[in-house]
């Protein structure tokens, strides 16, 4: 069976599938980020769908976020009242038809004198389900918002740039990069690992921190890239030979960056053992068709 | 070819290969993989600007996202594309669907009617309901004669004999706790099933808009750590026992008005199930009532 035949059969096979069962919607992006300059407006969109096979309303709210070290230091309360005056939701509510889609609109429209700051919100979308008698059970999603007002400090440590083969031979080569937030902007790391041969011919380039993940004013994180699969049990790319791995991160656009080189040999050695086992099949042949 | 020529040949390849090579596989056969493929009419990969960035396609063809117990499947040109995207469900118990159980082997539980029952519902399988109750959950695959043929079991690892042993269904609109005595715990689920395309994982929380309350009457919050018979309190319980700063996964807690964590993840992952079990008992002198509440189970992604 050729590849596009079995997409289009798998494809097949998932439209017989029945839809889920229970309350269910789906909210994008999961956070977002807004840069903008006092005094200035600006402005984001958020899209929920509605996956369930009836009418939903939703209760729109911009609560207030507060972020600690780890991702579990985090607590919401009621949006400060100051903020509140700057940030605003379209509307309350949204309603949206079965297996459907709706967009939340946001506007920022910060004061000329507030100072430089990194708010942390988050807009909470509650699925409405009030009971008539009994318990009612709503399900809500938060959006985390970034948003940065002004040129803020900006101060970034590279702690550690490790880049390490699997068993030290094999593939998945795995590149860490630990970070330390120390200053007020959001740190998002961006950049590639990229391998090269030892003729210098590019045999891969992955991103690092495909999703875009934070680390937030006096966070640190570890942000992790892999050549070559990374699950268990999953057959490798095949690669033999000297490589150089060139790790090139900025922690924001535009920002400094940081490199980190090694040099890695790859050896497959079950592969190579087979090799070497033809290979002395091959020379004993050699030798014995030419006689003694 | 003879040997003769073979030989040096093969030995020339092993070279090459000990040189450097490599060979990438975004499509292969045997565990066959397709990062993204497209068929299209047209559109932009990637626009942007200072202040926007755009990536769309016209025209794709058989798009959209399905999804089964083990896999979801992308269809269409943004399918290959990470966005950071959430799926949350909600299961809640229909105290009315209830049905004894007599027996479980692996994920088939034999049950005393399959009536009503069918494929694709999420049901909870409760041992020894009550204060003490063990439960698991999971999704119907097959109905074959009286047994449920179940495709996972997530929580608690059951003994199913038929002693006050049952199955419910999870797809009420809202809960109940049935009638409370003063000689038993009444509880129910409260289930989901969360999916978060995010390497760094999500949180579950929590939270009430008032007490469990009729009017002025309130059943109190649990505070001593269990809900126990003939006393009036209330609390819940999660299946998620790694949340370090939480006590809802060691015993019977209070749901307040402030977000409490009650299941995590740490890494991406798809269709994370887990539950709450929700406890209440009364004395025989509380005062007969409808009591309710709203709960508000939330998703945070770990940005």
């Amino acid at each position: 069976m050729s590849g596009i035949t079995k997409y289009i059969c798998l494809f097949a096979l998932l439209l017989l599938l029945p839809p889920n069962i229970g309350l269910a919607e789906e909210l994008w992006p999961e956070s977002f980020d807004v840069t903008i300059t006092a005094g200035e407006t600006g402005d984001a969109q958020l899209i929920l769908v509605n996956d369930q096979n009836d009418e939903a309303t939703y209760e729109l709210e911009i609560i207030q976020v507060h972020i600690g070290e780890t991702y579990e230091e985090i607590s919401f309360s009621k949006l400060d009242e100051e903020i509140a005056s700057w940030i605003s939701i379209d509307d309350g509510v949204l309603s949206l038809a079965a297996n459907t889609q709706g967009t939340i609109d946001l506007a920022f429209t910060p004061p000329d004198d507030l100072e430089p700051q990194v708010i942390t919100f988050g807009v909470k979308v509650t699925r409405q389900n009030q009971a008539s008698q009994g318990i009612g059970v709503q399900t809500a999603i938060v959006s985390l918002g970034f948003i940065t007002v002004g040129p803020v400090y900006e101060s970034v440590y590279w702690l550690d740039a490790t880049i390490e083969s699997s068993g030290g031979w094999s593939l998945p080569v795995i590149g860490h990069l630990s970070v330390r937030n120390e200053g007020e902007r959001v740190v998002i790391p961006q950049g590639s690992m990229r391998i090269t041969s030892l003729f210098g011919r590019e045999v891969a380039l992955n991103s690092v921190n495909v999703e875009g993940s934070r680390a937030v004013s006096g966070q640190t994180r570890t942000f992790t890239t892999y050549w070559g699969e990374q699950e268990e049990d999953t057959k490798q790319p095949f690669a033999i030979g000297l490589f150089t791995v060139d790790l090139e991160v900025q922690p924001w656009e535009d920002g400094e960056v940081f490199h980190a080189r090694q040099h890695i040999i790859i050896f497959p050695w079950k592969g190579a053992l087979f090799a070497l086992v033809i290979l002395g099949l091959l020379a004993w042949m050699h030798r014995f068709s030419r006689g003694p | 070819m003879n040997v003769r020529t073979a030989f040096p040949l093969t030995l020339c390849a092993f070279v090459l290969l000990l040189i450097t090579q490599v060979a990438n596989a975004q499509m292969s056969s045997t565990n066959y993989r397709i990062d993204w493929d497209v068929i299209n009419a047209g559109g932009s990969d990637s626009s942007s600007s200072a202040s926007y960035q755009l990536r769309d396609s016209i025209g794709g063809v058989a798009e959209g996202n399905s999804t089964s117990t083990s896999y979801s499947f992308d269809a269409g040109h943004r399918g290959g594309i990470y966005d950071r995207v959430v799926d949350f469900n909600l299961y809640l118990q229909d105290r009315s669907s209830q049905v004894g159980s007599s027996a479980l082997s692996g994920t088939t539980v034999t049950i005393a009617s399959t009536s009503g029952f069918s494929a694709d519902q999420m049901v909870a399988i409760v041992q020894d309901e009550g204060a003490s109750q063990s439960t698991a959950i999971g999704k119907i695959t097959s109905v074959s004669g009286s047994d449920l043929i179940i495709d996972s079991l997530s929580g608690d690892s059951l003994t199913i004999d038929g002693s006050n042993d049952v199955v419910y269904r999870l797809n009420a609109s809202s809960l109940s706790l049935g009638t409370l005595t003063g000689s038993s715990v009444a509880t129910s689920i409260v289930a989901w099933e969360a999916s978060g395309d995010v390497d760094s994982g999500f949180d579950i929380y929590i939270s009430e808009d008032t007490d469990l309350i009729d009017g002025s009457n309130t059943i109190t919050d649990v505070s001593d750590g269990a809900v126990t018979a003939g006393s009036t309190e209330y609390g819940a319980r999660a299946s998620d026992s790694s949340i370090t700063s939480s006590t809802f996964d060691t015993q019977d807690t209070a749901i307040t008005t402030t977000l409490a964590a009650i299941a995590t993840e740490s890494a991406s992952i798809f269709a994370s199930r887990n539950f709450i079990t929700l406890k209440a008992g009364m004395t025989s002198s509380q005062t007969d009532g409808s009591y309710s509440h709203v709960l508000t189970v939330l998703y945070v992604g770990n940005y």
